[in-house]
């Protein structure tokens, strides 16, 4: 993974030190609420329902075990001990106080790492699959690029005050798990008919109140011109886009207005003027970057450990057969590494015990260790709000899964109906109209049983407590938008909306449900497409196929 | 108005803003919308105004007859003056003074430096806190300057 130079570090110290001194002028009434807002914002820090928040990055949801240490010892001395991981591969605690915050950036400095710009108006961390390097789909590893888009991103002089915020998402697989086309940019690493490497460019894709798939502006950017042309949709969208309206100010907004030619004729115009100026890199620049993530694995199929049994490295452990229970897990839980031998595991951060993708420290510091021991030290974070530990060796599986479940970290659900994407809703966030977390329970509680869960194959519910969708619930299998009425929560259902390829947002089901009533209408929905799938269809799939009405007049059949 | 140097020290500022209605006289300036619309004010005046809605490319066969562009920020949230310091900077080779002038926050020389834009008219002087802040530069950037 990319290693901090001296520069990246002397960055990381001073912005630190100036936080510091903001936060000093701004108790000394030096500096206003307006303006401070907009410092500390720039450096994560929200005012929230009860507490601040602060959000961390984690650039493109790459983290060493060293650095998973350290948010765990943040959690636990700063905080309440825990922290949770949010959908932009982030990680967010509930609970600072505010003069605590300029130490914890200086703890967080001392493993590189920072909350620079996961807040504000300005260009936010840059994600990416969470498989990236360790995945056999793969065209090209996107995290070095992503690597180069956050040193160009991060403060950029010309591009900190835009008229709204700013996501840029990558892709590198020909299976996009980035979700780039509900991005502000969302960038597909392709080749060309020339074997050459370069982007396909989506703009203007977008969740929260307008939900929209993004648009492709280019279809086959050479990789060399990245920089520039991203310079020439930012400086299109700081000059167009709209100041009068909060809600209206996403480029998406902008792009659907002018119309995506008249778009791409602007960014091509200002592209042409600028392209050979500022922000180009070279061949070097980019090998170098490369090089820093090739070096994550060994190339040989070596064990990690002294592990006398000798298997063969492509088979599947032993216990797959003997352990009914380490069968399911590893069918849901892991998933076919490049390399044979190896495999991807997944730690679930859904057990039913706790808030969807929250960790305690000590699951933290657990996670580490097993990522030393089993993933040459390195974790990955995903938007849907669990981790993965990317190079665990086949032999090694069973004993890993024996440890993640003395610590709650193997629930056998990821891409089940449990491991559902959930905001923090109203218990933390100010903006919620809803919750959020006592429907993950009611959902929970009800579908407790994982051979059902995985009888129903993969299905996806991700929940919002308001329409800025945080928790994707527009691109959900079921979707669920917490709103308010008459001062109670009710509960909008959408179903088929999806988040890979072939993206989609959902549509409607029918009137808003009452919060007891949830569970139930998940029920119907489930009852109606077992009813209808053909063999062994998806839910996607079989939405597909029949439409809404069918789960519509199951789920409203009974309400009179 | 107190003006922001280079070198952080303050200078006062000799220039005249000229309103839409006001006669135009030489060392002043105009917004860039009565600068195109009459040819007495093109031949007239050496300083344009560049509002966040302008397009600084319409000022390309003048450049070289003007003295002075004062870039406008009315919010200090509206960073739209950056991107027309740096098209001004980068692709229009203006190498001629260019201030900013609003409402600036202390944090945001050193970028508006970055951009290209020189001196600064400020609502009132910095305090010696902010000033501490604004004259300590990161040690290094992660993009190009256009500091003149």
């Amino acid at each position: 993974m990319y290693q901090y130079t001296d520069h990246d570090r002397a960055f990381v110290q001073h912005r630190v030190e100036e936080f510091r001194e903001q936060v000093k002028q701004f108790n000394n009434g030096k500096i206003d609420e307006d303006e401070f807002k907009q410092l500390r914002l720039r450096n994560g820090l929200y005012q929230q329902r009860h507490a601040h928040m602060l959000r961390v990055a984690i650039p493109y949801g790459v983290l060493s075990s060293r650095q998973l240490r350290q948010l765990a010892y943040i959690a636990d001395k700063y905080d309440k001990g825990y922290g949770h991981f949010t959908t932009r591969q982030n990680i967010q605690y509930n609970w600072p106080e505010l003069n605590d915050v300029p130490d914890i950036l200086q703890d967080l400095a001392e493993v590189d790492m920072h909350a620079i710009q996961t807040s504000g108006n300005c260009i936010r961390n840059t994600t990416t699959d969470p498989l990236a390097g360790a995945v056999a789909d793969e065209i090209e590893d996107p995290r070095p690029w992503c690597e180069l888009i956050r040193q160009w991103s991060t403060l950029h002089p010309e591009f900190n005050w835009l008229p709204r915020k700013f996501k840029i998402a990558v892709t590198g697989s020909i299976n996009d798990r980035a979700a780039v086309q509900v991005h502000d940019i969302g960038l597909r690493l392709t080749r060309n008919e020339h074997s050459e490497l370069g982007f396909e460019v989506l703009v203007g894709g977008g969740l929260g109140r307008t939900p929209m798939i993004g648009s492709i502006v280019n279809a086959f950017l050479p990789a060399q011109h990245l920089l520039t042309y991203l310079n020439a949709i930012l400086r299109v969208y700081n000059r167009l886009g709209r100041r009068d309206n909060l809600y209206k100010a996403r480029i998406k907004i902008l792009v659907n207005a002018m119309g995506i030619d008249a778009f791409k004729d602007a960014v091509d115009t200002e592209w042409n003027a600028s392209k050979h100026h500022d922000d180009t890199f070279t061949t070097a620049d980019i090998e170098l970057l490369k090089a820093q993530f090739s070096n994550d694995l060994p190339t040989a199929n070596t064990e990690s450990s002294t592990e006398t049994t000798h298997l063969n490295d492509a088979d599947v452990p032993k216990q797959i057969h003997s352990n009914p229970f380490f069968n399911q897990w590893f069918k849901s839980n892991t998933r076919e590494h490049k390399l044979s031998g190896r495999r991807i595991v997944f730690v679930s951060l859904k057990s039913s015990d706790a808030p969807a993708g929250d960790a305690s420290a000590t699951q933290m510091r657990a996670i580490a260790d097993l990522a030393d021991v089993y993933s040459f030290g390195e974790i990955r974070t995903t938007h849907e709000q669990n981790l993965v530990l990317p190079h665990v060796a086949m032999s090694q599986l069973y004993h890993l899964w024996s440890a993640l479940k003395q610590n709650q970290l193997a629930t056998a659900n990821i891409g089940k109906l449990s491991d559902m994407i959930v905001c923090p809703g109203l218990d933390f966030c100010s903006l919620a109209n809803a919750g959020t977390i006592s429907i993950y329970d009611q959902i929970n509680q009800r579908f407790d049983d994982i051979d059902y869960q995985h009888e129903l194959g993969n299905i996806s519910i991700k929940i919002s407590g308001c329409m800025n969708a945080c928790g994707h619930h527009h691109v959900g299998d079921i979707g669920i938008l917490g709103v308010e009425k008459n001062g109670a929560e009710w509960y909008q259902l959408t179903l088929g909306g999806h988040a890979g390829n072939k993206a989609a947002i959902g549509s409607r089901l029918g009137k808003a449900i009452a919060k007891a009533q949830v569970a139930d209408a998940v029920e119907r929905i489930l009852q109606t497409y077992l009813a209808h799938r053909d063999e062994a269809e998806t839910f996607h799939d079989t939405v597909t196929r029949i439409g809404v009405d069918p789960f519509k007049e199951n789920v409203y059949a009974a309400a009179a | 108005m107190p003006l922001l140097l280079k070198n952080n020290s303050y200078a006062t500022d000799d220039w005249v803003h000229l309103s839409d209605d006001d006669a135009l006289s030489q060392h002043a300036t105009v917004s860039m919308k009565r600068f195109g619309s009459t040819e007495d004010a093109r031949n007239t005046i050496k300083g344009v105004r560049i509002a966040p809605d302008d397009n600084p490319l319409d000022l390309v066969d003048f450049l070289v007859h003007l003295k002075l562009l004062v870039i406008e920020f009315p919010a200090f949230t509206d960073g739209r003056g950056y991107s027309h310091a740096r098209t001004l900077r980068q692709q229009l080779n203006h190498t001629g003074e260019i201030r900013a002038t609003g409402d600036i926050r202390a944090e945001q020389i050193a970028f508006m430096r970055r951009c290209g834009i020189d001196t600064f008219e400020l609502n009132r002087v910095f305090d010696n806190d902010q000033v501490l802040l604004m004259s300590q530069p990161y040690p290094h950037s992660y993009q190009p300057s256009y500091m003149q």
